[in-house]
């Protein structure tokens, strides 16, 4: 197992920490923008933990808070209801499609693995906004924020690589 | 016994990609389902900002402060710049307030003669933006004030120098604002040296543009756009912008009077409600003439 990958991989503060970095991107989505440039671009900062989620720190009940959050996305941001919930949960099914083929592999592989993910993520939302006749994207500044979401991604995920894993191993001894 | 969602991978009946397809399911039904603007799901989206309002506002604390100081240091350099600008401005400004007042008088005495029946006059309530929730597919904002402050859906809002949109939800303490520019938004508008009427709509970029212009209108690079107040809900003559220099495909593009994306504080046209006349005493109308009889 590489060195990336090992502390974060049996669990730790790993399933509460993600989700709780994931709801205050939520909440800091509604910010103002310190840039006029920075304004109309729609970052999934919040993408990063679920991805994190969905490989390091499962567990069954992980989708329904990723669902939540969605909808808690959803509700603040003004989109339409269940908009954000399927993009989040997409995300988090197709991490968990590549939890076998990650296991031992570098940062790097992880990081295009992401952009893959967010790539699609972004075209599913993208092909709802079409389809829906109450919803129109700027397409070029909707796929800029995919690509700069995808840039960002060693700035959230290696922090949460380090994260403690001692009490969640211990609980699961415990259980 | 097979269960859902248990932590034992032996024996259960759906594994965790199955509840995060099935909550797929469940947010296609919720997308497809529900209506963007049901009022039940606006109102819990108002609660959620009322109720986390104080979190926004303490975290944006910082990132405002830091925009504002950024925005000082811009201004900085410019300082001697703008101070004559201003004062060439202000020389104008007078000039144009008793040109106003001129104007003001020989309007009344029109309205008398015509009898034309008042417009209502409003008030402007100040607020400050917590969130900015532009985003590729929607523009709106919310303001720190709501039914507290007796703010109502429908209310005209401007930025600095004209309209940048209109309340469409109101919660306690917070109101969400629609940005001329989102897709939705749709206001009459009049051009003021052509008279010309037309539709502003938003279409979830920077500039707004016009439609449903006449064909045969005159329309210039340059003209001062105000709201028509067609339909009630935005009052007449609350300046929006000027014509774009560059044509669009879908029509006019609109220069804004107010940078949309960078607001710190908005105003709420509030409507004054419209003094009734008052009432002719017994006495006064009996003694008028009736059509027949006398």
């Amino acid at each position: 197992m590489s060195g990336f990958e090992t502390r974060a991989s049996s669990g730790g503060s790993l399933r509460l920490a993600p989700l709780a970095l994931s709801a205050a991107f939520v909440l800091l989505d509604g910010l103002p923008a310190l840039t006029n440039w920075l304004v109309d671009l729609e970052f999934g900062l919040f993408l990063i933990p679920i991805f994190f989620v969905a490989l390091h720190a499962d567990s069954d009940f992980a989708p329904v808070w990723v669902l939540l959050l969605g909808l808690l996305n959803d509700l603040l941001s003004n989109a339409p209801i269940g908009f954000w919930g399927i993009l989040f949960c997409l995300i988090y099914v197709l991490s968990r499609g590549q939890k076998q083929g990650l296991q031992n592999a570098q940062i790097g592989s992880y990081w295009v693995s992401f952009i893959v993910m967010v790539a699609i993520t972004y075209l599913a939302g993208y092909l709802i906004a079409a389809i829906r006749d109450d919803m129109e994207i700027s397409a070029g500044i909707y796929f800029l924020s995919a690509m700069v979401t995808g840039l960002c991604f060693p700035l959230v995920y290696w922090p949460l690589t380090r994260l403690p894993t001692d009490d969640y191993g211990q609980a699961r001894e415990r259980g | 016994m097979a269960k859902l969602g248990t932590s034992s991978n032996d024996n259960r009946l759906v594994s965790a990609s199955g509840i995060a397809g099935l909550c797929i399911v469940a947010s296609l039904l919720l997308l497809f389902i529900l209506p963007r603007d049901n009022p039940q799901i606006e109102r819990i989206r108002l609660a959620a900002f009322d109720f986390l309002m104080p979190v926004i506002e303490t975290l944006g604390a910082p990132f405002i402060a830091l925009r504002n100081t950024g925005q000082s240091i811009d201004r900085l350099g410019e300082l001697n710049a703008l101070v004559d600008e201003l004062m060439a401005e202000n020389e104008v400004l007078r000039q144009q307030i008793a040109e106003l007042t001129q104007s003001k008088v020989l309007m009344q005495q029109y309205r008398a003669l015509l009898a034309l029946p008042a417009e209502p006059q409003f008030d402007l309530l100040p607020l400050r933006v917590v969130a900015d929730l532009s985003s590729p597919f929607v523009k709106t904002l919310i303001a720190n004030g709501g039914r507290n402050l007796e703010i109502e859906p429908g209310l005209a809002v401007m930025g600095t120098n004209g309209l940048i949109g209109r309340v469409i939800s109101v919660g306690a303490t917070s109101s969400r604002i629609l940005l001329v520019t989102d897709f939705n938004s749709n206001i009459p508008v009049v051009a003021l040296a052509s008279n010309v009427q037309a539709i502003l709509s938003g279409r979830n970029n920077q500039l707004p543009y016009l439609q449903y212009v006449p064909p045969k209108a005159s329309l210039k690079t340059g003209d001062m756009l105000v709201t028509s107040g067609r339909g009630g809900q935005v009052p007449i003559g609350l300046p929006v912008g000027t014509i774009g220099a560059q044509p669009e495909e879908n029509g006019l593009a609109i220069d804004l009077l107010d940078d949309v994306r960078n607001l710190t504080y908005v105003r709420v046209v509030k409507m004054k409600a419209l003094e009734m006349p008052p009432q002719a005493s017994r006495p006064i109308l009996d003694s008028l003439p009736t059509a027949v009889g006398n």
